[in-house]
């Protein structure tokens, strides 16, 4: 046994199995050390369940009162047979049915799993580990030999549903970021990336317990106020002039960024969060499109000028009504196709939202990196390589490599643009790439601990492969360049790279994929600077 | 010891019994897959039959034909994905290559073992056409199929009998196996172990028996196997040249199939059958829904959801 191997069956806790009865529900603590736990926890963090792992992602109260209890319990047990049923779960079923009953426990996908290899292969973080969860609980209350209090344990049905337990499992839905690799791992090609979003959309659509960063400020205000980020579309349109005079500054062109235009070719929509967090992006889409002579049209109507759809990770019904608002404003607007802009779920969402919106309401949609695949290959633009004369590495987003199939296009523009010898690749990428660590909407949520989770354990592999992919160049006298084509992705890069401190020591940072293209156009001034804020 | 008659009939029967209801058990499991409601999509990628497919869609004029140079796919390509995995369990070797050998031995075992029945199809039709089939037959297609017929059987049952071993014994001894099986994952192990070791041992005792009474050569250990009118083989190509032909008579004078082991044997196997359909072991056939159907299907969405009910919670009236 390596000594690591040695480490990893010493750590508290190694539910499930013998020694279960000494753990505090399916979490990693026993009593005696979660009491002793929490005494060091700030003030802040007192009243909240860090049961789980001793972080807390949706800050489940401690106490639950017992009517709650019975409700929560009931709650799940019925949100539970829903998922099983073809009528009522139609939006999963086939897929969740196939993993709820075929999973052989082969333990491959933990091999493919960044979380739980970075944890140190804790239990908790094995993928298998919530639906083992999930059945445990099933097998104890939808089975006749879980009321047989001796036949329990044999049937492995061993699992008591209380607070504590309902609330660790919520947890536990928030420790993975559905990056889906343990799928492409899975000799059988089952889908514990998929156990993950059905139990959080249990959660949600049954109990109503959801991150408030997805839920309450996430679609639901989106469908109230127009976008995620709370910008409104008088705001968004004063953006719009904002870009208009950024680009006019640092290129010295006047363009006018068509918004609400009918009948053009696209209707683009941003993650709004790039117009808030990198405003080059948009301008640079804006750029790109004006030169190589791109008909488009932003859209100011709610909803309309943010790509996001956080359904697609926690909750069908918000992700029906969202993708559902995308497509009504681009039939209003008469455009030949919808355009996504560079955010990676939200090509995954609109691709698998598809089938809920009826074939006469449906728009053709495509994605901003297979468009500008298309426009550089058709030789649209006078590029120089060697303006972009820095390392390049790039981050493949799990949303839109392997959950969405582009892998190719980006590959094809940054060759176009990055000089070959710049140009280095992570191992392993494309569709085997590592999560950056922020999928599932981990990027966008930093409450209590949250974040320290997600450095230590979610971003780990990323930032290791980084260092791996620069290895030959980690002097600090050269910047070099993650490039992150999904607005999620570049929120975690950030938060990675301040958290690891990339940028004082190797002087790395990162951005989009449209940044590297446009400060390639050689009839402009460069569009880029290095710099990491 | 012989067994009478009317138990051997009643095994015939039982065995028509549960070759037929394995049969339409695994297609209802498979339809119960096939006719679920379509799901949202949900692929993952690589997808072997397309590539950037939704830009090549035809439906985006902008981009129509752009992409046609990258386009490979296929059924071609589906099968040279699908191909190794199932016959040499690609992602196992790759990714969990400590259970490969023991896996690969029982799930090549068992194609192995069905690939003996048509064997023992084929040697039974080929003499109802007249030709003799055995080990050391003149009729050359006759010999090959007869040794054909024997180192398949064997090297099936045994592949069988070490990987089922080797995967009981892994899933004891890895912690992260151990604490996730249930009692029926071992009990499937066991049951096909079971199932494979009586007809081993029914063929080594009778192989040895044989050899003892008529001297330890080659020439009587072929003919132990698969021998002109004797032979473990030879009894076994004469029970399916009797269950097609639906004669029971052609059991007559057998001693190996209609021995107790064997009769032990054939009913363990019939269980096998009937349990099959509804144990997590059907997963081989249903890697074709999660393949095909899931992780591969990344068909456009062309008419429509079939179903507004969500949850239960929104129910939106049908068009």
């Amino acid at each position: 046994m390596s000594s690591e191997e040695k480490k990893v069956s010493e750590l508290p806790g190694t539910p499930p199995g013998a020694k279960r009865r000494r753990v505090l529900g399916i979490g990693l603590f026993t009593e005696d050390e979660y009491v002793k736990y929490k005494q060091t926890v700030p003030p802040t963090l007192k009243d909240v369940d860090l049961s789980l792992d001793g972080y807390s992602a949706l800050g489940l109260p401690e106490n639950v009162p017992p009517e709650k209890e019975k409700e929560w319990k009931e709650k799940f047990l019925s949100g539970l047979k829903k998922l099983l049923d073809p009528e009522k779960n139609w939006t999963f079923y086939r897929p969740f049915i196939l993993t709820w009953e075929y999973c052989a426990r082969c333990q491959t996908c933990a091999e493919a799993c960044p979380i739980y290899l970075a944890s140190g292969k804790k239990e908790i973080y094995r993928p298998t580990y919530r639906l083992e969860i999930l059945q445990r609980i099933y097998r104890r209350y939808f089975t006749w030999y879980g009321k047989i209090p001796f036949l329990r344990k044999l049937m492995k049905a061993d699992i008591e549903l209380d607070a504590r337990v309902i609330k660790q499992l919520a947890e536990l839905s928030y420790r993975c970021t559905q990056c889906r690799r343990c799928a492409l791992y899975c000799p059988l090609g089952l889908d514990q990336g998929l156990v993950d979003r059905e139990i959080r959309k249990l959660f949600s659509q049954e109990l109503g317990i959801h991150a408030k960063e997805l839920h309450e400020l996430g679609t639901e205000q989106q469908l109230r106020v127009g976008s995620s980020t709370g910008m409104t579309p008088k705001a968004f349109l004063k953006i719009v002039k904002f870009l208009e005079e950024m680009i006019r500054e640092k290129t010295g062109l006047n363009i006018k960024i068509p918004v609400d235009e009918k009948g053009a070719d696209y209707l683009l929509i941003h993650n709004a969060g790039e117009y808030l967090s990198w405003p080059e992006n948009p301008a640079a889409f804006a750029i790109l499109f004006e030169l190589a002579g791109v008909s488009y049209t932003l859209s100011s109507e709610p909803v309309g000028y943010d790509a996001v759809n956080y359904g697609v990770w926690y909750n069908d019904i918000q992700l029906y009504k969202v993708a559902k608002k995308h497509f009504e404003i681009a039939r209003k607007l008469e455009v030949k196709a919808i355009l996504i802009g560079e955010c990676g779920h939200a090509w995954k969402a609109i691709l698998t939202a598809e089938r809920v919106i009826p074939k006469e309401e449906r728009v053709p949609f495509t994605d901003v990196l297979i468009v500008m695949d298309d426009i550089i290959r058709r030789k649209k633009l006078n590029l120089d390589p060697n303006r972009n004369n820095f390392p390049v590495t790039l981050h493949d987003p799990c949303n839109k490599a392997r959950k969405g199939g582009i892998v190719e296009e980006p590959r094809r523009i940054i060759r176009a643009v990055v000089p070959e010898e710049q140009f280095r690749e992570m191992e392993p990428h494309g569709y085997y790439n590592y999560c950056c660590g922020g999928g599932s909407g981990f990027a966008i949520m930093h409450p209590y601990n949250f974040d320290e989770w997600k450095m230590k354990y979610a971003s780990y592999y990323k930032v290791k492969q980084i260092l791996e992919a620069f290895k030959d160049v980690l002097h600090k006298d050269v910047p070099k360049y993650v490039c992150a084509p999904c607005s999620n992705c570049k929120g975690e890069l950030r938060d990675m790279i301040a958290y690891y401190g990339l940028w004082e020591k190797y002087k790395i940072t990162y951005g989009g994929l449209v940044e590297l293209v446009v400060n390639a156009i050689a009839d402009i001034p460069p569009f880029l600077e290095l710099e990491f804020h | 010891m012989t067994v009478p008659a009317y138990v051997v009939g009643i095994c015939m029967g039982f065995i028509y019994a549960a070759f037929l209801v394995c049969i339409i058990g695994t297609l209802a499991k498979l339809g119960r897959y096939i006719r679920a409601p379509t799901h949202l999509r949900w692929e993952l990628y690589p997808v072997p039959h397309e590539k950037a497919y939704f830009a090549v869609r035809d439906e985006i004029p902008m981009l129509r034909g752009s992409f046609a140079q990258f386009y490979h796919g296929g059924l071609a390509e589906e099968l040279k994905e699908m191909l190794p995995e199932m016959l040499f369990l690609v992602r196992v070797f790759r990714y969990r290559r400590r259970i490969w050998f023991f896996s690969l031995a029982m799930h090549d075992g068992i194609y192995l073992i069905l690939a003996w029945f048509v064997l023992l199809l084929i040697d039974a039709i080929t003499r109802l056409a007249g030709i003799p089939v055995y080990a050391f037959s003149p009729n050359p297609w006759g010999a090959f199929i007869a040794w054909l017929t024997i180192i398949t059987g064997i090297v099936g049952g045994f592949a069988i009998a070490v990987g089922t071993v080797g995967l009981f014994i892994f899933r004891l001894a890895d912690r992260g196996m151990r604490e996730y099986a249930t009692f029926r994952e071992y009990f499937n192990l066991a049951f096909i172990f079971t199932v494979v070791i009586t007809a081993l041992v029914a063929v080594c005792t009778y192989v040895w028996n044989y050899m003892c009474a008529n001297g330890f050569t080659f020439k009587n250990l072929v003919d132990a196997l698969f021998g002109n009118h004797q032979g473990v083989f030879y009894e076994a190509m004469m029970q399916m040249l009797a269950l097609i032909t639906f004669d029971p008579s052609k059991l007559a004078g057998l001693t190996f199939v209609t021995s107790p082991l064997m009769l032990a044997h054939q009913i363990l196997f019939c269980l096998f059958l009937l349990y099959y359909p509804f144990s997590k072991m059907v997963h081989g056939p249903a890697k074709y829904v999660s393949y095909h159907l899931v992780n591969w299907d990344d068909k456009p969405h062309q008419e429509g959801p079939l179903h507004y009910n969500y949850w239960g919670i929104i129910k939106i009236k049908e068009r």
